[in-house]
């Protein structure tokens, strides 16, 4: 047997007569080609499929067990069957064109019937491989496995593979990322505990709210015919009730919107929970390897080279206990709706330059040499004050205007508030720690977007761009605003604000003129 | 240096495909909109009107327009009929690579090579087989 890189020299230097001589079956197993698990087959059927199959099972359920009446059955009936049977025929062929190849350097998927589609992504580049196995597949022994670059796709995921574990077995012994011959240097597994306030801490309620939205979207008219029948009239009940017994003031359409805050924060920790709590995280020379999950279990194979910067997160409850979650950039880690690039859940902020040193070797933690004056305050706050303060004034014009719902409308009022509020706070604490600073080849910048406060640890040669932006109040004050551009799969930006524009241009060394940095 | 063309066979594929499509929209307009013959006529003329500039004017300028270089470390893409475009990527900073080619790919020349990179992708149009190969094997070096 040949490797693979022989027989492609073999095919470029006489392919016609390697070809014609080389039957397809033998070139299968001479470049080993893997085809995808056979529930594939399911998954390109399945859109067309249940369309057809649940009338046909209706029909068939409600015959008796009579020959004539299935002989009537399958009389007007044959038409269905027959396209079902075309539809798995087309599953199965696509399934038989779709397949992939691992040589020795690179991976190379192909798929598709009509319009091929080729795709090679060579070992060096890759940044993460993920392997997802849900509830089902731990039964039919699959994995989803997703391999990603930092190429700019055209769709989320590089590579999106349906593999068997026989064969998930033998990719992690030719990719290099996933190869784990020499044994793991290093691992870490937060207690369950940890996890748990993980999970609390990044359980948002809005996220949540989506997820419901998502779900009743996508669940169609079926859950939005039982909502409207059944399930409204509970709510309103349990509403009332909950209403009648605890807050006679507020009406039921206050505590239901109260519950269903409360309900889909649930959901969101639920997730969490289950998506988090089995977290570990092992590491090599060039790789790091996470599991996590507990009914759907994922493994991540992160190239430590591709790891564009790390992000030390904090909010202001962590803040004040001082601790912190490790989150990193990388392309295909924690890039999905609802995941966080998570490395190291929670640690103490005095662990925090231990941990780094084990897990990212190059990437330090550096003292800031630039931050904005304490004056300078008003610059941060000035957005949520000004919020607060309309709304305030708008919820009084309503209190006159509709003093009917007046309930109604201070809850609503005190749900906004308390959120503005405690983002003033938040903006206030972050004129203390917001700066940045540039020193042997590593870049460090701490500011804060929304509630959460970022420390951003990258190599210099990460960024793709720097630039300066001074409004016109700025420009009468000397002061100005800086914005990093890192190099990851989506460019993000991360804003510092209100600096002296003479201290930026002394650390940055380049000077702004009339809009341009030159 | 090396300079590649965009294959001249694919040209003449998509003016037959375009010059099927047209006609038979035109039947179309025929059978269903004969009732308002003014109408009908009308959108008769478009169609011809929209296959004459497509496929005598737009595309062989198109296909004149662009062409590709591969250097030793990088290729570069002259593209555009009413706007030029010059394009540049390092081969080393290509992440990967998909080939996009139909049935008969050979003979019409639809292949297409999708280089993508770091913040962006360049897509090099109905190539050769040849040329596909050759431009793969150049990549293949920076692997």
């Amino acid at each position: 047997m040949c490797t693979c890189k022989q027989v492609e020299r073999l095919l470029k230097i006489d392919g016609k007569k390697i070809r014609n001589a080389v039957q397809r079956a033998t070139l299968e197993e001479v470049l080993r080609l893997y085809y995808q698990h056979p529930y594939k087959i399911l998954q390109y059927s399945a859109k067309n499929l249940w369309l057809l199959i649940f009338p046909l099972l209706r029909g068939l359920i409600a015959l008796r067990l009579d020959i004539n009446e299935l002989y009537m059955w399958l009389k007007g009936a044959w038409f269905d069957i027959l396209i079902i049977i075309a539809i798995v025929v087309m599953g199965y062929i696509r399934w038989k064109c779709s397949y992939f190849m691992i040589e020795d350097d690179s991976i190379t998927y192909q798929n598709g019937v009509f319009l091929r589609t080729r795709t090679t992504i060579p070992f060096s580049k890759i940044s993460t491989v993920s392997a997802e196995r849900r509830l089902l597949y731990l039964f039919i022994q699959a994995a989803d496995v997703v391999i990603d670059t930092n190429g700019a796709g055209y769709s989320k995921a590089d590579m999106k593979l349906l593999v068997k574990c026989s064969d998930l077995n033998e990719m992690e012994e030719k990719i290099t990322v996933m190869n784990k011959k020499e044994g793991m240097k290093y691992s870490y597994k937060p207690n369950w505990w940890t996890m748990i306030f993980f999970s609390i801490v990044f359980s948002s309620s809005f996220s949540g709210a989506l997820y419901i939205a998502t779900v009743f979207f996508q669940s169609g008219k079926i859950i939005e015919e039982i909502i409207n029948r059944k399930l409204t009239d509970t709510f309103n009940d349990v509403t009332n009730e909950v209403a009648a017994m605890l807050l006679p003031k507020i009406s039921p359409i206050a505590i239901g919107i109260a519950l269903l805050v409360l309900l889909s924060w649930g959901l969101s920790f639920g997730r969490n929970v289950f998506r988090y709590v089995r977290f570990k995280i092992e590491k090599d020379k060039f790789s790091v390897k996470i599991n996590m999950g507990i009914i759907k279990r994922y493994v991540y194979y992160l190239n430590m080279k591709k790891i564009n910067y790390v992000d030390l997160r904090q909010n202001l409850v962590m803040r004040l206990f001082n601790v912190m979650t490790v989150n990193i950039s990388c392309s295909g880690y924690g890039n999905e709706k609802n995941e966080i690039p998570v490395f190291v859940p929670i640690m103490q902020k005095n662990q925090a330059s231990n941990t780094l040193k084990i897990f990212t070797e190059d990437i330090k933690l550096h003292k800031l040499l630039i931050k904005p004056k304490k004056t300078s305050f008003f610059r941060y706050i000035w957005i949520p004050l000004f919020l607060s303060a309309i709304v305030f004034l708008a919820s009084m014009l309503m209190f006159v205007l509709f003093p009917s719902i007046s309930g109604i409308i201070r809850v609503v009022l005190i749900i906004v508030e308390i959120p503005l509020i405690w983002l003033t706070i938040v903006k206030f604490v972050s004129v203390f720690t917001t700066g940045f600073s540039i020193e042997n080849d590593q870049l460090c910048i701490c500011y804060c977007e929304m509630f959460a406060y970022h420390t951003i640890m990258a190599k210099k040669e990460k960024v793709t761009k720097i630039k300066i932006r001074q409004s016109i109040l700025q420009r009468y004050f000397n002061k100005c605003d800086v914005i990093f551009y890192i190099n990851s799969k989506t460019t993000r930006r991360h804003i510092v604000k209100a600096l002296s524009l003479q201290e930026v241009e002394k650390n940055l060394g380049f000077k702004y003129i009339e809009n341009e940095v030159a | 240096m090396k300079r590649y063309y965009a294959d001249r066979a694919g040209l003449n594929i998509l003016r037959i495909i375009i010059f099927i499509v047209t006609v038979i929209a035109t039947i179309m307009a025929y059978l269903y909109l004969s009732f308002i013959s003014m109408f009908m006529w009308i959108l008769m003329l478009v169609f011809f009107a929209i296959c004459f500039f497509v496929a005598v004017i737009y595309l062989p300028l198109y296909f004149k327009s662009v062409n590709y270089y591969a250097t030793d470390t990088k290729i570069i893409k002259h593209s555009g009929v009413f706007y030029k475009t010059n394009q540049v990527m390092r081969f080393d900073a290509i992440q990967y690579t998909t080939v996009v080619s139909t049935l008969f790919s050979k003979k019409t020349g639809f292949n297409f090579l999708i280089l993508n990179a770091f913040g962006g992708r360049m897509i090099l149009t109905f190539l050769r087989q040849r040329d596909l190969e050759e431009i793969m094997s150049e990549i293949q070096l920076y692997k």
